[in-house]
């Protein structure tokens, strides 16, 4: 066997796993891009758009209320719930071409503590450069763009994604609520659990929210946050409300750590975040510590968010 | 520069096609010294400053060592080496440490005036290459080294890439002869491209990048996740998190040394081996001829050795063993958990020291001779170096005696650990692949199995790990862990 026998059959290798890597990810269907490929492919109704953006903590949100609330204030918008579950930035960041596409007057993003858990991925604090820095390859390869950069970007998420999609999706039902899209969510979330037995589900909350400048969950949302910025579209983003079990259950701690990177994004973006936290934490209207009910006893929700944006409007 | 980069693997292309593409002697060695500085620049920027001066200290010193007849002569430039080495280790490694004890002293004493930190840019593998050039003084001083006559030479030895960052800790003596022939006069040797060091090398780096980048890096979200906050957790949450952080260590650390190992062979260096199958082993002091063996050998030969060793009687071999092991400890960072973990280990070897003394009955008994004694040593072994994981890893002192408690006194909850497998399905079936890939290459080698391949089938054998690497590699940087120490 010789040295170019060697090489040869590395290169073979490498070359074949990249055929096959490029094969398996070229067919992966990349369901967060089909299905909102699919829905902004059709002609949106309405001028005057705004989008609600978020996860299952938005999914007691009815877009047609609030509608109908801004219209009372002669306020003529047509609002879609594009909140979906377990929405998460990274993920959001692939498609915000498409969002952007659709040229809404307003994009409000509901956000809460756990969406900064960064499952540990987090970012590598790098050396300060006083004599001059070389140009990174890897940058550069980031920069070339792909079909499907969204899978290529990070295809282990593609493929748990393709891989768990039909375990997740069982018992899942489509939103009741007209103008939301993409939510689905388990049957009894409309069922209101008493705080006696919210308390009895004892949940820790592993969270693992790191802080603002290791935060990679935060560069994605202002990642976000900027390219909505630069097309002249305005961003609301809001704290989505938890019940008092949560609260009780919320670290200081990791408190202080989430207040940190609200006043960061806030800061940096030049961005009001209104904070629902605990606005209804008392009211017995929760399915479980962080979900509203979605039912006509929680309509409040949709209508308080409506005053937000009419306060946005005025301004 | 990251080895698991696509940085790299341009970097370590355009070495090689030189390399082969000029085959002039000096040039291959001036070009191999450039690039390893490039290689250390690329991340480290100005701090490759440091690199330089420790190397330029060391050269001269050990020159004048032997050159010198005079034994206080020798010894005051011993303690010279020492003290710019270990200063310098020192000032950038444990200034800020030391000054956050000194305020927290004043605190205590009601001084109002805190030292202000320094926040010091940590240099990348200082604690590899300050150690490699320590043992050169000391070999030199000791007589069982002849210095370097090349500059080059020397400054190839400090900064070569592969182990420059983070091992293994190569010895002058192991490293310099090999930029000689062995005949002709040791003229300087040519670096060509051996077919068995190049199939071998191939496969260890293949084997180095599945270690850490399928293995390690998708093992650390759940580590993460468990040791970020574990206020609360049940035990087995606890002992979950333990044994993956073992794993993620292991397979991050021995993962970059396989790297390291198998750039230098392609090259046709050879650089010491460093871990050999550490989670079977049967006893504390077994776990440290397995575990990090070029820095348990160089805190044997350069600390525990001249402290006296176990020449001294037996109080003075504990507080060694101890003495070593915290230093040890420290080694791998400015912070008390290094400190407590390095306890943890010198207070294993102390215990089992003094059990295989006062006991040689128990300690010699054949039973731990045969297979089922051997399962147990290694369980109960494994269950004390996991312990210490934890002190490794988890930073609040708070946290880590939380964590500690639980591991120690079980409360035979589940709830959490359940929910905890479930959110972690991958993480967990990949965790016990590696067990069980472990556990095989137990009995056989595996990187001399795949080495040995015919060609078909080697290709294979490499693009299996390759496409898993592929499919499951995550966009985040991942430092690698012993990067920062």
């Amino acid at each position: 066997m010789n040295t170019r026998n060697i090489t040869l059959a590395v290169i073979c290798s490498l070359v074949f796993s990249l055929i096959v890597f490029l094969i398996i990810i070229w067919n992966l269907p990349d369901q967060l891009f089909l299905t909102n490929e699919q829905f902004f492919s059709q002609e949106l109704e309405g001028k005057n758009k705004i989008f609600i953006l978020g996860s299952s903590h938005v999914y007691a949100l009815n877009p047609i209320l609030i509608s109908n609330e801004l219209q009372k204030n002669g306020k003529n918008f047509t609002i879609y719930n594009l909140g979906s579950p377990g929405d998460d930035f990274e993920e959001r960041e692939r498609i915000i071409e498409m969002i952007v596409g659709e040229n809404p007057k307003i994009v409000l993003y509901g956000i809460e503590p756990r969406a900064f858990e960064t499952k540990g991925r987090n970012l590598v604090s790098m050396t300060n450069e006083i004599l001059p820095s070389i140009p990174s390859i890897s940058e550069l390869f980031d920069s070339i763009e792909f079909d499907k950069k969204g899978v290529l970007k990070n295809p282990k998420f593609a493929l748990i994604r393709t891989i768990s999609k039909p375990i997740n999706d069982i018992d899942k039902i489509k939103s009741p609520y007209q103008n939301s899209p993409f939510l689905t969510y388990d049957p009894k979330a409309s069922q209101i659990i008493d705080f006696v037995d919210l308390y009895k589900i004892k949940k820790e909350y592993f969270s693992t929210i790191q802080p603002a400048e290791i935060n990679s969950n935060l560069l994605y949302l202002k990642r976000i946050v900027d390219k909505l910025q630069e097309n002249d579209i305005k961003v609301i983003l809001f704290i989505t409300p938890h019940s008092k079990v949560f609260l009780d259950y919320f670290s200081e701690k990791e408190r202080i750590i989430f207040e940190d990177i609200i006043k960061n994004i806030s800061i940096t973006k030049k961005i009001v975040v209104y904070s629902e936290i605990d606005r209804y934490s008392d009211l017995n209207v929760w399915h479980d510590h962080t979900h509203l009910a979605a039912n006509n006893n929680t309509n409040f929700y949709s209508k308080d968010i409506s005053k937000m944006i009419l306060d946005e409007i005025e301004k | 520069m990251l080895f698991n980069t696509i940085d790299f693997v341009v970097f370590f292309i355009i070495l090689l096609t030189t390399i082969v593409a000029i085959k002039h002697k000096k040039f291959q060695h001036v070009f191999l010294l450039i690039i390893s500085y490039f290689f250390f620049y690329y991340s480290s920027n100005y701090l490759i400053i440091l690199l330089i001066a420790s190397t330029l200290l060391d050269f001269y010193v050990g020159k004048a060592i032997w050159d010198n007849k005079n034994i206080l002569k020798k010894k005051i430039l011993l303690i010279l080496s020492l003290v710019g080495n270990l200063g310098l280790l020192g000032f950038f490694k444990y200034a800020d440490f030391a000054i956050l004890q000194f305020n927290y002293l004043g605190e205590q004493f009601n001084l109002a005036n805190d030292i202000p930190f320094l926040n010091l840019a940590l240099p990348i593998g200082i604690s590899f290459y300050t150690f490699q050039t320590i043992s050169y003084t000391v070999d030199i001083y000791r007589g069982k080294l002849k210095p370097s006559e090349s500059l080059k030479e020397f400054a190839l030895f400090v900064a070569f890439f592969p182990q420059l960052v983070a091992g293994p800790i190569v010895r002058a003596s192991e490293f310099l002869p090999q930029l000689r022939e062995k005949l002709q006069n040791k003229k300087i040797k040519q670096i060509i491209f051996q077919n068995s060091n190049l199939k071998v090398g191939i496969t260890l780096m293949i084997i180095g990048f599945f270690k850490k980048m399928f293995f390690a890096d998708n093992i650390a979200p759940l580590v993460n996740d468990i040791f970020s906050n574990p206020y609360g957790l049940e035990s087995f949450t606890i002992i979950l998190g333990a044994i993956a952080f073992g794993l993620q260590i292991y397979g991050d650390f021995s993962g970059y040394t396989d790297i390291a190992i198998g750039a230098a062979l392609i090259l046709g260096f050879k650089l010491p081996v460093n871990f050999n199958k550490p989670y079977f082993a049967t006893s504390p002091s077994d776990f440290w001829k397995r575990w990090h063996i070029s820095l348990s050998s160089w805190l044997r030969d350069y600390l525990y050795i001249p402290l006296g060793g176990n020449k001294k009687g037996t109080k003075f071999t504990y507080a060694n063993l101890m003495i070593v092991m915290v230093l040890g400890g420290l080694w791998h960072g400015a912070s008390w958990n290094f400190i407590i973990w390095g306890v943890l280990h010198g207070s294993y070897l102390a215990v089992h020291k003094i059990l295989v003394n006062k006991f040689p009955r128990l300690a010699n008994n054949l039973f731990f001779k045969t297979k089922s004694g051997k399962i147990i040593s290694i369980f109960v072994t494994q269950y004390f170096v996991f312990l210490a994981w934890i002190a490794f890893r988890v930073k609040d002192t708070d946290a880590m005696m939380y964590s500690l408690t639980k591991y120690i006194i079980w409360d035979f909850e589940v709830v959490n650990t359940i929910e905890f497998i479930l959110v972690h399905k991958l993480t967990i079936t990949i965790m016990c692949l590696f067990i069980i890939i472990n556990f095989i290459s137990y009995k056989k080698n595996m990187k001399e199995t795949i080495a040995n391949l015919r060609l078909r089938y080697w290709i294979l054998a490499l693009v299996i790990p390759i496409l898993l690497i592929l499919l499951f590699f995550d966009t985040t940087p991942n430092d690698f862990i012993y990067f920062q120490f």
